[in-house]
């Protein structure tokens, strides 16, 4: 945990960078040859260049470290690095799930499943912080999604659940198999514990990309740069992961995972700006709002523990308040996911016209889940400064919650899957022509509401509570006359 | 193992309240038949909303016949009749056609005027487009926005016309509330599909916030305004091969959108959709 601030910025950099390009470079190759020979060759061509950089010392390192130790590192890097994007591009057909599903499920969500290892296998804390920020960042991350356009293909466990649960199962499989190179590196030197774990990953694929490889030789020739650029993005995730986990824990690296779309969509903007490959038709207000979330909910975890302890909270009664005012607020935030929040419209006139309307509940919409994430996110707050976590810890966690309910206006009236089971296909696939049309509109609900002045209400009792406190340990002898 | 516990029920509480995203609420849907007319008359609107299980709602169609009325058919009729009659040089047999239109629609301006010529002594010449030209006018009120809702398919006709220079009318799809209409690009022509959506909105403050959502948003490239026949007029593109051109009018929202030939910029469009526009009221 010694690292440079320097060096853990470019290890995250690395990560995000080579994830970012792995999704996007995988997008324009999928189709071009079988999933296992795309993935064999490109996890071996990153294998041969993290093995290569780390070259040195890694004889002595394999003849000097337990066997059983070298195969949990390989097998972990087999599973994280091999499996994982193996099982998650067998799921992926040209369009479908959408590139923002995609996305979502295979960063974003990971995330939470990311800590979630962490807490349970590796034991690391605090736990409420990483949830918190975890599902705060994934709230983010969602709203941004379904705003990249309008109407919008994000609906998640709408059109393909099949799918999109193997892309979770294929998150846990990523987050054992790191868990357990970091479990090695920390008995050994991490850089050498990553080649072999890279190594056993690229000597895997390798293996089954030979059955696989059949008369695909030319195709591969011809997609040589596109498999290099692949090749070496995946390098750099591979790299840059292994470096972070081992200095910053499983748990708050994943708040490179639960960044991504937010990086991803900075990029698409920029795309946009420059107009090199057209314009998206983004929300913008909307996907800034989201962004922001994301962003807060990843920096909060990614600072979580970080720091001194501080002795825990004395300002009892005034805390105490704020606590139960964000159970009340989590609370009602929970319930109000289950109220009407948005009024939806189809329209379809191309044969048979079709026209409906329906009321879409909370857990539908991006401000439902954004305002029980920040609810969450004030609940650790409360917890982990009662706990005398770090400051830094409840403070960014405190910010995260008041930035979610900020941006949450921005964000009434997104919802979180357009796309329905029992609305004709054909109205469907027509949405935004002029042959049909999906519209919502945002509904005023008084739990809402109500919960999001409860958590506002907590944030500002926590920060009483501090002030308290503080002035309590300026001022020791008022404490004793009182 | 009670952490594992509580990941889990996370974890499961995510899983049902986003899967159960997708389960079946109580929709409204609208059901029935609705004929009208091919000039844009409602004859018989038997649609009404009923409320089932949204898993049943794929099963309701709003389904909408376009037939010609008996009225525009006779219309149509004595107008080609007259026509006839004034190409064979039988001024008597048209002006007793012309008369017997104006006496069904006193608006009908093109028989109106040709009457008109008869009557001062001139001889008019054959009206060689379709009757529609004239007939789709003959019952638009003066001002579309400000029509009647209980039957605004007519009113909003009058934007989505037979006749535009350059390009053939399909015929329109029309929707109570709604009417789409292609037109087919004569050869050399810059656009390569070409279509009129109209839409009628409860108040203007709605129909300017359909612009900004339906349009400015999508064809937010290449955009600009200008004044044209007295309305505030927006262009945009989507940067690749669409152009749209759109404005309000009351609570009416027109929108023209245009596609270019591929690898043409399609801000070229512009003077084709301006001059489009230029043919509606």
């Amino acid at each position: 945990m010694s690292a440079k601030p320097i060096k853990l910025v470019g290890a995250a950099v690395l990560a995000v960078a080579g994830a970012a390009g792995s999704f996007t470079l995988t997008t324009v190759v999928m189709d071009q040859m079988p999933d296992a020979l795309l993935i064999g060759v490109t996890t071996l061509l990153a294998a041969l260049v993290v093995v290569t950089i780390r070259a040195a010392g890694l004889g002595r390192f394999l003849q000097a470290t337990p066997p059983r130790d070298l195969i949990i590192a390989a097998l972990g890097g087999a599973a994280a690095f091999w499996v994982a994007p193996l099982v998650v591009l067998s799921q992926r057909a040209s369009d479908a799930p959408s590139g923002s599903e995609v996305l979502f499920f295979t960063t974003a969500m990971w995330g939470p499943i990311a800590v979630a290892v962490a807490v349970v296998v590796l034991q690391e804390r605090p736990a409420w912080a990483g949830f918190a920020g975890a599902a705060l960042a994934v709230a983010g991350a969602a709203a941004l999604l379904a705003n990249w356009e309008r109407p919008s293909s994000f609906s998640p466990f709408a059109k393909f659940p099949e799918q999109e649960i193997v892309m979770l199962g294929a998150g846990a499989v990523f987050a054992l198999g790191s868990a357990a190179i970091l479990m090695v590196a920390r008995k050994h030197d991490n850089r050498l514990v990553a080649a072999v774990a890279a190594g056993g990953a690229g000597l895997l694929s390798a293996v089954v990309a030979v059955f696989s490889l059949g008369d695909y030789g030319q195709t591969i020739v011809r997609l040589s740069t596109e498999l290099i650029l692949l090749g070496v993005s995946q390098a750099a995730f591979i790299g840059g992961w292994t470096s972070l986990t081992h200095e910053r824990g499983l748990l708050r690296s994943s708040s490179v995972l639960l960044s991504i779309p937010a990086v991803m969509t900075t990029l698409f903007v920029v795309e946009r700006v420059t107009g090199i490959f057209g314009p998206i038709p983004f929300q913008i207000p909307a996907v800034v709002a989201g962004a922001l979330v994301c962003l807060a909910g990843a920096v909060s975890v990614w600072i979580a523990g970080t720091g001194t302890a501080a002795p825990a909270a004395t300002s009892g009664r005034l805390a105490e308040v704020a606590g139960f005012l964000a159970w009340l607020g989590l609370a009602g935030a929970a319930v109000a996911l289950f109220r009407p929040a948005l009024s939806a419209a189809a329209q379809g006139v191309l044969g048979d016209g079709f026209s409906a309307t329906w009321v879409m509940v909370g857990a539908e919409s991006a401000a439902g889940w954004i305002l029980f994430a920040a609810a969450l996110a004030l609940l650790a707050a409360v917890r982990t400064r009662r706990m005398g976590s770090p400051s830094a810890t409840w403070v960014s966690l405190l910010v995260a919650a008041l930035v979610a309910l900020a941006a949450s206006p921005m964000l009434i009236d997104t919802t979180l899957h357009t796309w329905n089971q029992w609305v004709p296909a054909a109205v469907q696939q027509t949405y935004g022509t002029e042959y049909a049309r999906f519209s919502v509109e945002a509904l005023v609900d008084p739990v809402w509401i109500g919960s999001a002045v409860l958590v506002v209400l907590s944030a500002v009792l926590l920060l009483s509570s501090v002030l308290i406190d503080r002035r309590r340990a300026a001022r020791p002898e008022l404490e004793e006359t009182q | 193992m009670r952490r594992l516990i509580s990941a889990t029920t996370v974890l499961a509480l995510a899983l049902v309240l986003f899967g159960g995203a997708g389960c079946a609420p109580q929709v409204e849907v609208r059901t029935g038949t609705k004929v009208v007319c091919t000039y844009g008359e409602v004859i018989s609107d038997g649609i009404h909303t009923v409320k089932v299980p949204a898993q049943d709602a794929g099963k309701y169609k709003v389904r909408t016949i376009t037939r010609l009325c008996p009225r525009h058919a006779q219309l149509e009729s004595l107008y080609q009749a007259a026509q006839q009659a004034l190409a064979a040089g039988d001024m008597a047999a048209a002006k007793k056609a012309l008369e017997q239109v104006v006496a069904i629609d006193p608006a009908f301006a093109k028989a109106a005027a040709q009457l008109d010529t008869i009557a001062g002594g001139g001889k008019p010449a054959p009206d060689t487009s379709s009757p529609g030209g004239s007939a789709a006018t003959t019952s638009t009120p003066d001002k579309p926005g400000d029509a009647d809702t209980g039957s605004p398919a007519e009113s909003l006709l009058v934007w989505a016309p037979d006749k535009i220079s350059g390009f053939t009318a399909s015929r329109p799809t029309v929707d109570p509330l709604t009417i789409a209409r292609q037109y087919v690009p004569a050869s050399g022509s810059d656009a390569v599909s070409f279509v009129i959506a109209v839409e009628q909105f409860p108040s203007a403050k709605l129909a300017n916030s359909g612009l900004t959502a339906q349009v400015k948003r999508v064809y937010s490239r290449d955009s600009d305004t200008f004044k044209l026949n007295g309305h505030d007029v927006y262009f945009g593109t989507d940067g690749q091969r669409y152009g749209a051109l759109g404005f309000v009018d009351g609570a009416v929202m027109v929108v023209l959108e245009m596609s270019g030939k591929s690898g043409e910029p399609p801000s070229g469009l512009k003077s084709a959709l301006k001059a489009a526009a230029n043919q509606l009221p």
